[in-house]
């Protein structure tokens, strides 16, 4: 995005509108930082501009990411989904991506409000693969990874930003503790933030297995999450 | 997608905040390819490639996305009892479609066992990791983390705030303004509305 310095009459009323707050006055104007921009067009949407003076600009190769990340209905061209990640477990009782005895976690890097580089999504994306993951192979991060055993990113998006991505794997449910020390340690490396959810398949009579886990290795974990309640049809027994 | 997944608050706040998601699978061509996928998964993903090379995978997203029924649908409620009620219509309807709740696990389980379900799959947010001197304050991102894609800018409240506080703008008008940026109508307008009067306070 860029501000047309040419229309803009100075009203501010668009500044507030960017989730990463790179809006900012200059002299009598507004201007957007384009390095910061993560194209997530908030700000053209909210439609505040009273003389349209906020502009796209033309997105090619690989800064298209940015707004392919960060603009929550855009498809991604090599998934051919929408959003920043798959169904995960919401759809668990049709496709069955989580099963007993595995853990799933999503990394939502960037979130909430911060934005993140690429190159600090691959520092994550290492140290879990060290533990020993397995990528979701539909999720739009993971086909920008060069290579999937040690989580490395393609050497030409790394300086790109976007508002949010997320990294989509599971594991043997043995290693959860070494996968969350592992997203402890990585965490002091990176210059974002990013918020990180746990799943697993539940027991017949409904209880996580993983909750004892995390309990036992003293790991924190909100009241409120996400339950699939088990009304999809499956595919398969 | 896990959108929903990292609403901050007390328990008290959080006891008004059930979202239900009726979705079907991420898959466009639903039963169909996930069994190919499964059976053949050379054979899907050259089939796949090619659909997207020629564009026709994006035609057919494009298509769907413009028929009313939307991959992803459902409301927000702020009780348990509404909750409770619409889970045991869904459970009546048998679509086979996946409903997941986000919510207080305590609240939800209780609901679940009123209809005689239990949960199949569940996701645990474990908190926000690494620089969070970033964040902006609790009292906005409890406000904030109800749209999960932060289409909502924290800025965005800290201004309507004071504007609600200088008597500009009611707390309506503010709530309207700042759900319509979240996409997906999952911010929780009563519970945001709360938040918003306190925050102005």
């Amino acid at each position: 995005m860029r501000v047309n310095s040419k229309k803009c009459i100075g009203c501010m009323e668009c500044i507030p509108y960017c989730p990463v707050g790179v809006i900012v006055p200059e002299g009598d104007k507004c201007m957007i930082d384009e390095d910061r921009c993560l194209e997530c067009y908030v700000c053209l949407k909210a439609d505040v501009c009273p003389v349209d003076a906020l502009e796209k600009v033309p997105l090619k190769w690989p800064r298209i990411l940015r707004h392919q990340f960060s603009s929550v209905a855009m498809i991604h061209k090599a998934t051919g989904i929408d959003g920043r990640g798959t169904a995960e477990m919401k759809t668990n009782d049709v496709t069955g991506r989580y099963r007993h005895g595995e853990v799933g976690f999503t990394i939502d890097v960037g979130r909430p409000g911060v934005g993140t580089s690429f190159q600090d999504v691959e520092k994550i994306s290492m140290a879990v693969a060290k533990v020993g993951v397995e990528f979701e192979r539909m999720n739009p991060v993971t086909k920008l990874m060069a290579d999937k055993s040690t989580g490395e990113l393609r050497d030409d998006i790394k300086t790109e930003r976007v508002l949010s991505c997320i990294l989509e794997f599971k594991t043997e449910d043995t290693k959860t503790v070494s996968v969350i020390n592992a997203l402890r340690d990585v965490s002091r490396s990176v210059n974002t933030v990013f918020s990180v959810g746990c799943i697993c398949r539940c027991r017949p009579d409904g209880t996580p297995p993983v909750k004892g886990v995390l309990d036992k290795a003293g790991i924190f974990y909100r009241p409120n999450g996400k339950t699939n309640i088990g009304l999809g049809r499956p595919l398969a027994p | 997608m896990t959108h929903t997944l990292h609403r901050q608050g007390n328990i008290e706040s959080l006891k008004e905040d059930y979202i239900v998601l009726v979705l079907g699978t991420d898959i466009p061509f639903g039963a169909y390819r996930m069994r190919m996928r499964r059976k053949f998964p050379g054979i899907y993903e050259i089939a796949k490639k090619a659909l997207l090379d020629l564009g026709i995978l994006n035609m057919l997203r494009t298509i769907k996305r413009m028929r009313p029924r939307r991959l992803c649908q459902g409301p927000v409620f702020s009780n348990k009892k509404e909750l409770a009620a619409y889970l045991k219509e869904l459970k009546e309807k048998a679509t086979g479609k996946s409903v997941v709740v986000s919510g207080l696990f305590e609240e939800v389980n209780d609901c679940l066992k009123e209809i005689n379900l239990t949960p199949h799959t569940v996701q645990f947010s474990l908190g926000i990791f690494g620089k969070k001197e970033l964040l902006a304050r609790d009292e906005i991102l409890e406000i904030t983390t109800m749209c999960g894609h932060h289409m909502i800018s924290p800025r965005l409240v800290e201004k309507l705030a004071g504007d609600i506080k200088n008597a500009k703008i009611s707390s309506e008008q503010a709530i309207r303004v700042m759900s319509r940026q979240c996409v997906c109508s999952v911010c929780n307008e009563p519970r945001a509305r709360k938040l918003i009067e306190a925050l102005a306070k």
